[in-house]
C-alpha cells in the first residue's frame, strides 16, 4: 500500500512547492474562478429589477397611486423597477442623452382622463435589446393591470399549481451552479497545467523513466490539481455564502461529496487535456473556454429543457444532455435546491463511469507519450 | 531611423510568423468571444420572446375563446410572446410534470358564464417552477394576455402606449454580438500582444533580445503592430459570425467611428498585454487573468446588456472599470438610433492609448 502512495504523494508534494514559489501564479489561480463569479452573478439581479426613469408630470392622487404601484410591484426576488428619479426634467434629460433607456410618462392629464376610463401612460424606449425593452413593458403592463383592478373590480383571478412549494430563487439557482463551476475550473485548469508542465519544463522524460505507473502519476497530478484547488474553492464558497445568501437545503455532506466528485471529473478532464496537448499555452485557454462553455451548457440544462422545442436551442439541449457534465449540474441541483431526488442516483452514476473513464483515459495518454518524446527532451 | 524600420519589420514579421505557425496559441483569444456569442444568444434568446406553453380551453364561450385567441395573438416588438405547444390537457399535464413546458394555461368552463354575472372568471395554471427569473417571464405574459383582453373588451381604465426610438428593436442575439465583437477587440489585442512577449521568456529568446542594440522602441512597435494584426483578424472572425449568423446590423455611417474607435482601443490594450506579457512571463499566470477578466467584463460592463440597465451597485463599478466606456461606447454607436455624441472621445481614446503604449514600453524596458 505504501509503495502506492509514496510516489503519488511525493509527485504531489513536489508540484506544490512549486506551484508555492510563484506567488502571482497561486493568486490567479485562486483568484479566477471568483472574478469570473463576481462578474457573472452581476446579471442575476439585473433580471429581477430594471432601471428606469419615471416623468410623473401630474401631482394629482392618482397618479401619485399609479407611482406607487409602479414603486410597489415585485416578484420574489425583488421590486420590478428601480425608479431612479421621478423628476420630468431629470428624467426627459437622462432619457434624451442616452444615460436611461426607458422612460415612462404619466402625463399632466392623468386623473382627469381616468375619471373618463381612457387614462394613458406612455413607455418611451431605447429599443436597442430586446430584452430590455420586453422587460420594461411587460412590467409595466402588469402594473397598469394591477392599478386597474384597484379602480374597478378585478378582471381575472389566477390559481396556480406549482412543482415545487416556492419557486427556487435565482440566486440560489445561480449559486449552485457557480459553485460546481468553481470546482470544475479549478480542477481542470490546475491539473492540467500542471500535467503540461512537465512538457513545458522539459522534465517529463525523468517523470517517465520514474519506476512507477503510469497511474500512479496520473493520481499525483490529480491530487496536486485538487490541492491547488482547495482554497480558491473555499473562497468561492465564502462569497456565495456571505455575498449572494446562498443557503443550499441538502446536508453539508451532501454538498461536499458532490464537489468532490466534480472536482475528480474535472481533474480528469484537466490531466486528459494536458497529456493530449503537452503545451501549457494551448491548454490554459482550452480548458478555461471549456469550462466557461461547460458552465453555461451544463449548468443551464433544466432551463433548456423547457424552451427546447426549435430551432438551435434544441441542439443546445441535445448537446448539454450528451455531456456527462451535466448530470453533475442535475445532481447538484437536486441535493442543494430543490430535493427531488428522482434522477439523482442515475445523475451519480453517469458522472462516477465518467470520471472513471476520463482518468482511465488520462493514463492511457501518458503511456502513449513516453514514445513521442519531442527531440531534446 | 533605418535601423529602426528594419528591427521593428523583423520583429513584426517574426511575431506574426509564430503566431501563425503556433495554432494552439491562435485558438485561446479566438475561442472566448465565439464561445459567448454562441451560448449566450441561443441561450438567452436567439429565438425572440417566444415562451412554449400548453393552452387548454374547456369552454366553447365566446369570451373564451377571445380570449384563447389574445394568447396566442399576443405579441411584442419582435416575435409572439406565447408558442402554443399542445392544447391536449392530458399532454400538457404530462410534459408541465417533465419540466417540458413551464406553464399550460387553463380556461375554464365557466369563463364566460362568470364574465357575464360580472364575477372575475378563475385561471388556472400549472407551473414547473424552476427558478424565480423563468416564472417571472411565464407569469408576466399571461399578466399581458389579460391586460390585453381587459383593453379589447373596453373595460381598462389606463392602458400603455408605447414609443421607441428605432423603427425596429435590436435583438438580443445582436446586441450580444455585438458584446462578443468588442471582447474579441479587447482580448485579441492585449492577450495575443501578451502572449508574443511571454513567448521570449517561453521559448528563451529573450537573451538575444536584449542584446539587440538600442532595440527598445522597436521592441515596443514591432509587438505592438504584430498584436493588433492578429487582433484584426480575431475581430474579423468574430465579425464574420456576428454578421452572418446572429443578425448584427450595423449602419453604413457607423464603420467610420467604430473603425477609428476600435483602433484606439485596440492600441491601449496592446500595450497593456505587452506590459502584462513583460511583466509576468508565464502563459499559465497571463492567460486566466486576461481570459477570464475579458469574458467578465462582457457580463459586467455592457457586453451582455447596457450598464444602464445594471444594479446600482454595479453602475457604481462600471464608472472605475475603463472596459465599461470600451463597451457602452461601440454599443451605442453599433446600435443607437442617433450617432452618439463623440466629442469626449477625441480626448480619452489617444490618452488611453498613448497610457497603455507609455505602461508597455516601461514594463519592456525594466524586463529587458
Amino acid at each position: 500500500m505504501r509503495k502506492i502512495f509514496e510516489p503519488i504523494l511525493a509527485l504531489a508534494w513536489k508540484d506544490w512547492l512549486r506551484f508555492s514559489r510563484q506567488p502571482f501564479l497561486v493568486v490567479v489561480s485562486v483568484v479566477m474562478p471568483l472574478v469570473f463569479i463576481f462578474f457573472y452573478s452581476i446579471i442575476v439581479p439585473s433580471s429581477s429589477t430594471a432601471p428606469v426613469v419615471v416623468a410623473l408630470e401630474s401631482d394629482a392622487p392618482a397618479a401619485q397611486r399609479f407611482l406607487r404601484t409602479l414603486r410597489e410591484i415585485h416578484s420574489q426576488e425583488g421590486v420590478y423597477y428601480e425608479i431612479v428619479t421621478t423628476d420630468p426634467k431629470q428624467a426627459h434629460a437622462a432619457f434624451d442623452s442616452g444615460h436611461a433607456f426607458g422612460l415612462i410618462v404619466i402625463p399632466a392629464n392623468f386623473e382627469t382622463d381616468l375619471t373618463s376610463g381612457k387614462a394613458r401612460v406612455e413607455l418611451h424606449l431605447h429599443n436597442i435589446n430586446s430584452d430590455y425593452s420586453k422587460n420594461l413593458r411587460l412590467r409595466l403592463d402588469y402594473a397598469v393591470r394591477q392599478f386597474n383592478d384597484s379602480q374597478s373590480e378585478q378582471a381575472m383571478q389566477i390559481e396556480e399549481t406549482t412543482w415545487l412549494p416556492h419557486d427556487p430563487v435565482m440566486q440560489d439557482y445561480i449559486s449552485t451552479s457557480l459553485l460546481l463551476f468553481a470546482c470544475l475550473y479549478s480542477a481542470m485548469v490546475n491539473t492540467g497545467l500542471q500535467v503540461a508542465s512537465e512538457w513545458n519544463d522539459r522534465t517529463v522524460k525523468t517523470l517517465l523513466l520514474a519506476p512507477v505507473s503510469r497511474s500512479a502519476l496520473i493520481a499525483g497530478k490529480v491530487l496536486t490539481g485538487l490541492g491547488q484547488s482547495l482554497l480558491s474553492i473555499a473562497l468561492v464558497i465564502l462569497a456565495l455564502v456571505l455575498g449572494f445568501h446562498f443557503h443550499p437545503i441538502g446536508s453539508l455532506w451532501a454538498m461536499a461529496g458532490i464537489m468532490l466528485v466534480v472536482m475528480l471529473l474535472g481533474a480528469g478532464i484537466g490531466a486528459m487535456a494536458g497529456v493530449a496537448s503537452k503545451q501549457t499555452l494551448a491548454v490554459a485557454s482550452m480548458l478555461i473556454a471549456l469550462s466557461v462553455l461547460i458552465f453555461l451548457i451544463s449548468g443551464n440544462e433544466d432551463s433548456l429543457h423547457g424552451l427546447a422545442w426549435s430551432g438551435p436551442i434544441v441542439v443546445m439541449w441535445q448537446l448539454a444532455r450528451i455531456l456527462p457534465t451535466t448530470y453533475a449540474f442535475l445532481a447538484a441541483r437536486s441535493l442543494l435546491l430543490t430535493g427531488d431526488a428522482t434522477t439523482l442516483a442515475r445523475d451519480l452514476v453517469v458522472v462516477l463511469l465518467t470520471t472513471v473513464i476520463v482518468l482511465a483515459g488520462a493514463a492511457s495518454l501518458l503511456r502513449r507519450a513516453y514514445s513521442q518524446l519531442p527531440g531534446g527532451q | 531611423m533605418k535601423t529602426f524600420i528594419e528591427q521593428t519589420w523583423g520583429i513584426i514579421v517574426k511575431d506574426v510568423r509564430q503566431w501563425a505557425r503556433d495554432r494552439q496559441a491562435l485558438i485561446g483569444p479566438m475561442l472566448i468571444p465565439l464561445v459567448l456569442m454562441l451560448i449566450c444568444t441561443v441561450l438567452f434568446g436567439y429565438g425572440g420572446d417566444e415562451w412554449n406553453i400548453g393552452l387548454v380551453v374547456e369552454s366553447q364561450g365566446v369570451q373564451a375563446q377571445r380570449f384563447a385567441q389574445t394568447i396566442e395573438n399576443l405579441s411584442g416588438n419582435i416575435s409572439p410572446y406565447f408558442r402554443i405547444i399542445t392544447r391536449d390537457p392530458t399532454e400538457a399535464k404530462r410534459l408541465v410534470e417533465e419540466g417540458r413546458l413551464q406553464m399550460v394555461i387553463t380556461i375554464p368552463a365557466d369563463f364566460d358564464q362568470r364574465l357575464n354575472a360580472g364575477e372575475p372568471p378563475l385561471i388556472r395554471t400549472q407551473l414547473f417552477n424552476i427558478n424565480t427569473d423563468m416564472m417571472k417571464n411565464v407569469r408576466l405574459r399571461l399578466e399581458r394576455a389579460i391586460q390585453d383582453f381587459q383593453v379589447s373588451q373596453d373595460s381598462a381604465p389606463v392602458v400603455v402606449e408605447q414609443f421607441t426610438t428605432r423603427p425596429e428593436d435590436v435583438w438580443r442575439r445582436a446586441f450580444i454580438a455585438g458584446g462578443a465583437l468588442i471582447v474579441a477587440l479587447l482580448v485579441g489585442a492585449s492577450l495575443n500582444t501578451a502572449i508574443m512577449m511571454a513567448r521570449e521568456w517561453e521559448r528563451n529568446t529573450s537573451k538575444e533580445l536584449r542584446l539587440a542594440p538600442h532595440a527598445l522602441a522597436a521592441i515596443v512597435t514591432g509587438k505592438i503592430m504584430a498584436g493588433l494584426i492578429a487582433a484584426a483578424t480575431n475581430v474579423g472572425v468574430t465579425l464574420l459570425v456576428a454578421v452572418t449568423l446572429f443578425g448584427l446590423n450595423i449602419p453604413m455611417d457607423r464603420w467610420l467611428p467604430l473603425l477609428g474607435i476600435g483602433f484606439a482601443v485596440a492600441v491601449a490594450a496592446a500595450g497593456l498585454g505587452l506590459g502584462f506579457g513583460a511583466w509576468l512571463r508565464d502563459y499559465r499566470t497571463l492567460q486566466p487573468l486576461l481570459l477570464v477578466t475579458a469574458a467578465g467584463s462582457f457580463f459586467a460592463a455592457g457586453g451582455y446588456g447596457s450598464v444602464a440597465t445594471l444594479p446600482p451597485a454595479v453602475r457604481t463599478f462600471d464608472i472605475f472599470w475603463p472596459p465599461a466606456y470600451v463597451f457602452e461606447m461601440m454599443q451605442s454607436i453599433m446600435h443607437m438610433a442617433v450617432l452618439p455624441d463623440l466629442s469626449n472621445v477625441f480626448i480619452a481614446l489617444p490618452l488611453a492609448a498613448g497610457l497603455g503604449v507609455a505602461f508597455g514600453a516601461w514594463m519592456v524596458r525594466r524586463a529587458m
